[in-house]
C-alpha cells in the first residue's frame, strides 16, 4: 500500500487538474460553505496547493538546519561559515516577520546585499561564456565553421558597434539585417521543431505518470 | 602560437572584467540601431486610451536588474504618461520588492513630469503571490481572493480605487511580462490563451521568444539592455541605459578576438602535427 | 453531487458542446489529447503483449551515465547530480527522477558517493526516498548519506553559487546536469569544467542547450531528455511509449504540412478545427 496510494492519488489529481483546465462546468462550479458564503472549486483547490507549498518551506529549512548544525558540531571544513549561514538564515527570516516586507532593515538587506550579490553573480555568466566560447568554438567541421559564422553575426547585430560597421539603414539591413532574418527564419525554425518535439515528449511523459508506469519517483523501477 | 589554443582562464576573466568597466565609466556614444519588437512596444502603449487597464509582471531579480529594471522603468513611466492603469504582480518573490521600488521611482519622475500617477488609483503593486502558476491561473477567475485582497504593501484591496475595476483578470487587460526565467512566459503561454501578452526578457532568452513573437502569440518584445536603450531613446531621446551600450559592445568584441586566437592556435597545432 | 448535477443542467448552454469551456482550442485539444493517449496506451500493451513495435532510434549520451559513475569510481571522487527549479508535479521533474533513480543505482552498486544539491524543497524530499531506495536494493542501506541531499535555496542565484561551492570544494568527478535551467546552467557547467569533471546534461530549456554543448562533455536536448528518462529503465513496456513519441511527432508534422497547404490555398477549415 506503500506505493499503491501515492500512484492511486498522483492520477487522481492529474486527471482533476486536466478536466478542471477542459471542462466548464467543473472550471465554474461553487461551493457554499456552511456559514452560507461561496467559492470556486477550483479556488479551493488552488489555495490546498499555496498551502501545502508554504508549510512545505519548512522542510527546506529544516534540512538546511541539520546540515550545517551537523557541519558545526562535526567541525568539518568550513564549518563557520555554517554558523555564519544559520545566523544570516534566521535573522533576516525574523527581521521579515517582525517588520514586514517594506521594514527598514529588511529593505536595507534586501537592497543593499542581496540584489547586488544577485547581480554579481549573473555577471558572472559573461566572464564564463567567455571562456566555454573560447574553449568550444573549433573550426573542426563545416557545422563548426558555419555556426562559427553565424554566432559572430549575432553578436554583432546585437551590439551597437556592428551598428557602426554595418548599419542597420546599408545594405541588407545590416549586421542587425541578417540578424533578425537567422533568428526568425533558421533560428525560429528549429525552435519549434524542438519545442513540438519537448511538448510530445512531456505529454508522453503524463500519460505514463497517469497509467502508472511512471514510478521512479518512488524509488522503483 | 599552439600556445593560443590554451589561454589561462584568469587572462580571460581579467581583460573582460577590464573591458566591461572602461566604457561604464568614459562612455563612447556608438550609435544604436532599433529593433522590430521595441517598436511593437512601443506603440502599443501609445496607443492605450486613458483609463485603460494593463498588467506588468516582475519575474525577475536581482541578477537581471541590470537588463530588465530600465525596461520596466521605461514601459512604466510610458504607461503613466499615456494615462493607462498598471497593476503590477510578480511571479518572483525574491524580485517583488525592486520591481516595487523601480516603479515607484517611474512614478516619481512621472510626477515630477508633470503626469497623473498616484498609487491606488494610477497603480497598484500587487507584488508577490505564493502558488505559482496555480495562483496565476487563480487570477483570472477571482483576482481578490488569489490575492489574498492585499498588496505589496498590505493595503486591502478595497481602500485601493483601481481595484475595484479588477476582480478579474480578463482578456482586455494586456501583460507586459518582465521575464528573466522561471516561472515567467510559459505561465501565460500555457494558461492566458488570448491576452495579448508582451515580453522584456534577458538578452539570453532572444532565441527562446522568437518563435512565440513570430506565430504572435507574443505580441513584441523587448530584448535585454539593448531594447531598454531603444525604449528609452524612443520615449526621451536617449537615457541612462543607451551609455551602457558600448560596454556591452567591447563585451562581445572579446569574445570574438578569443574565438580567432583559440582556432588560430588549433590550427597551428593542426599544421605542426602534419 | 445533486448541486453539480443541478448546475450542469443550468449552465449547458455557454459550453461547447455542454460541456467544455468556451477558450481557443479546447476541444480540439481535449480530442487530440485523448487520440495521443489511445495511441501510447496501444504501444504500450503491444510491448507487453509481446507484439513486433517498431524499432526505436538510438540517443547517443546514455551510455555516457555509466561511463562517468565509473569514471568517479575509479578516481574516488563523488558523483553530483542536480536539476534546478521545477514544481514537484512538473513533467520535467517527472523525467529527473527516472535519471536519479538511475545514476543513484550506479553508484550504490559501485559504492560511490552521490551528492544531490536542490533548490525546490518537495522535489528534495522525494530524491532522497530515491538515493535511499537505490541503496537499499544495492545492499548498502548504511551507504546512503541523509547529508550528501542538500537543499540550498530557492532563490536561483543562491543555489548556483551553493552549487558551485559544493562542486569547488568536493571537487565531483562527474557532473549530471538534468533537468530544467537558466542562467545558472553555464555559470555550474563552467565551475565543473574548472575542476576537471566529466559532464552530461539533459535539457528541455530550449535558451541554456548551446551552454551546455558548449560546456559540457554531453548533451541531450529537446525531446531526447524525456525519451532517455523512459529508455533508461530498459523495460519493453516504456520502450512502447517512446515508439508512441514517435509516431505522435510524424503525425503532427503531417498536420503542420496539411496546415500550410490549406492556408496557402486559403482554406480556414483545418484551421478552425484547430482552434475550436
Amino acid at each position: 500500500m506503500r506505493r499503491e496510494i501515492p500512484i492511486i492519488l498522483t492520477i487522481v489529481f492529474l486527471l482533476v487538474r486536466a478536466l478542471f483546465e477542459l471542462i466548464g462546468p467543473l472550471y465554474d462550479f461553487q461551493i457554499t460553505f456552511p456559514d452560507g458564503t461561496k467559492e470556486n472549486l477550483f479556488t479551493s483547490i488552488s489555495n490546498a496547493v499555496v498551502y501545502m507549498s508554504v508549510v512545505a518551506l519548512f522542510m527546506g529549512v529544516w534540512n538546511l538546519t541539520r546540515n550545517h548544525v551537523g557541519n558545526i558540531r562535526r567541525k568539518r571544513e568550513n564549518w563557520p561559515y555554517s554558523i555564519w549561514l544559520l545566523v544570516v538564515l534566521y535573522a533576516y527570516a525574523i527581521i521579515g516577520i517582525v517588520e514586514g516586507m517594506e521594514g527598514k532593515h529588511f529593505e536595507w538587506i534586501y537592497t543593499g546585499v542581496i540584489v547586488p550579490l544577485d547581480s554579481t553573480t549573473f555577471s558572472l555568466l559573461a566572464f564564463f561564456i567567455a571562456s566555454a566560447a573560447y574553449r568550444a568554438f573549433r573550426v573542426r567541421s563545416l557545422e563548426a565553421g558555419l555556426m562559427m559564422v553565424v554566432a559572430f553575426i549575432i553578436m554583432m547585430g546585437n551590439t551597437s558597434l556592428g551598428n557602426a560597421i554595418w548599419s542597420q539603414t546599408s545594405w541588407l539591413g545590416g549586421f542587425k539585417g541578417i540578424r533578425d532574418w537567422l533568428m526568425n527564419v533558421p533560428n525560429g525554425a528549429g525552435f519549434r521543431a524542438i519545442n513540438l518535439g519537448l511538448f510530445i515528449g512531456a505529454y508522453v511523459t503524463a500519460v505514463r505518470v497517469a497509467l502508472g508506469l511512471e514510478r521512479r519517483y518512488l524509488g522503483v523501477d | 602560437m599552439e600556445k593560443l589554443e590554451n589561454i589561462n582562464p584568469r587572462w580571460v576573466y581579467l581583460v573582460m572584467a577590464i573591458l566591461l568597466t572602461i566604457p561604464i565609466l568614459k562612455p563612447v556614444g556608438l550609435a544604436l540601431g532599433m529593433d522590430e519588437g521595441t517598436k511593437t512596444v512601443y506603440n502599443w502603449v501609445e496607443s492605450l486610451k486613458p483609463g485603460d487597464i494593463v498588467f506588468g509582471d516582475v519575474a525577475y531579480a536581482g541578477g537581471s536588474d541590470a537588463e530588465l529594471s530600465p525596461q520596466l522603468s521605461a514601459w512604466f513611466y510610458h504607461c503613466m504618461k499615456k494615462g493607462a492603469k498598471a497593476v503590477i504582480v510578480a511571479q518572483w518573490n525574491t524580485g517583488a520588492s525592486l520591481g516595487y521600488k523601480v516603479c515607484q521611482a517611474a512614478a516619481e519622475k512621472a510626477k515630477q513630469d508633470g503626469y497623473s500617477a498616484e498609487y491606488g488609483t494610477d497603480w497598484v503593486y500587487v507584488g508577490y503571490k505564493a502558488g505559482g502558476t496555480t495562483t496565476w491561473r487563480q487570477m483570472q477567475v477571482d483576482f481578490w481572493n488569489a490575492c489574498a485582497e492585499t498588496d505589496h504593501l498590505g493595503n486591502k484591496f478595497s481602500d485601493l480605487p483601481l481595484m475595484e475595476r479588477v476582480k478579474q483578470w480578463t482578456p482586455d487587460m494586456p501583460v507586459m511580462i518582465f521575464t528573466a526565467g522561471s516561472p515567467g512566459l510559459p505561465t501565460y503561454t500555457n494558461f492566458f490563451v488570448g491576452w495579448p501578452l508582451y515580453v522584456g526578457n534577458v538578452a539570453v532568452q532572444a532565441a527562446e521568444v522568437v518563435p512565440y513573437v513570430r506565430s504572435g502569440q507574443v505580441k513584441g518584445n523587448l530584448l535585454g539592455m539593448t531594447g531598454a536603450a531603444q525604449y528609452e531613446i524612443l520615449l526621451w531621446g536617449g537615457g541612462p541605459t543607451v551609455k551602457k551600450m558600448d560596454a556591452q559592445s567591447l563585451g562581445h568584441l572579446w569574445i570574438i578576438v578569443l574565438i580567432v586566437l583559440g582556432n588560430i592556435g588549433y590550427i597551428s597545432k593542426l599544421r605542426k602535427k602534419g | 453531487m445533486s448541486d453539480l448535477l443541478l448546475f450542469l443542467a443550468a449552465e449547458a448552454p455557454k459550453y461547447k458542446w455542454g460541456i467544455f469551456r468556451d477558450v481557443k482550442g479546447c476541444v480540439f485539444g481535449f480530442l487530440v489529447g485523448i487520440a495521443l493517449f489511445v495511441l501510447t496506451y496501444i504501444m504500450i500493451q503491444r510491448a507487453r503483449a509481446g507484439l513486433k513495435i517498431p524499432e526505436i532510434r538510438h540517443i547517443p549520451g546514455l551510455e555516457a551515465f555509466e561511463e562517468a559513475v565509473g569514471r568517479a569510481t575509479e578516481m574516488g571522487r563523488p558523483v553530483h547530480i542536480t536539476d534546478y527549479y521545477e514544481y514537484m508535479g512538473d513533467y520535467d521533474t517527472f523525467a529527473f527522477w527516472s535519471y536519479l533513480s538511475h545514476v543513484a543505482k550506479l553508484c550504490a552498486s559501485y559504492d560511490t558517493r552521490i551528492i544531490n544539491t536542490n533548490s525546490d524543497y518537495l522535489t528534495m524530499v522525494v530524491n532522497e526516498e530515491i538515493i535511499r531506495q537505490a541503496y537499499l536494493e544495492a545492499g548498502r542501506p548504511d551507504a546512503f548519506n541523509r547529508d550528501d541531499v542538500r537543499f540550498l535555496s530557492d532563490w536561483q542565484f543562491g543555489y548556483t553559487m551553493g552549487v558551485a561551492g559544493i562542486v569547488a570544494r568536493e571537487k565531483p568527478a562527474a557532473q549530471f546536469l538534468i533537468g530544467y535551467f537558466y542562467a545558472e546552467a553555464l555559470i555550474i557547467a563552467e565551475s565543473g569544467n574548472l575542476v576537471g569533471a566529466v559532464q552530461v546534461a539533459a535539457t528541455s530549456a530550449t535558451a541554456q542547450m548551446p551552454f551546455f554543448v558548449a560546456a559540457c562533455d554531453y548533451t541531450l536536448i529537446g525531446e531526447e531528455y524525456y525519451a532517455g528518462a523512459a529508455l533508461l529503465s530498459k523495460e519493453p513496456v516504456i520502450y512502447g511509449s517512446v515508439v508512441a513519441e514517435d509516431l505522435m511527432r510524424v503525425a503532427f508534422y503531417a498536420l503542420i504540412i496539411a496546415g500550410a497547404i490549406l492556408a496557402t490555398l486559403k482554406v480556414d477549415a483545418l484551421r478552425n478545427a484547430v482552434l475550436f
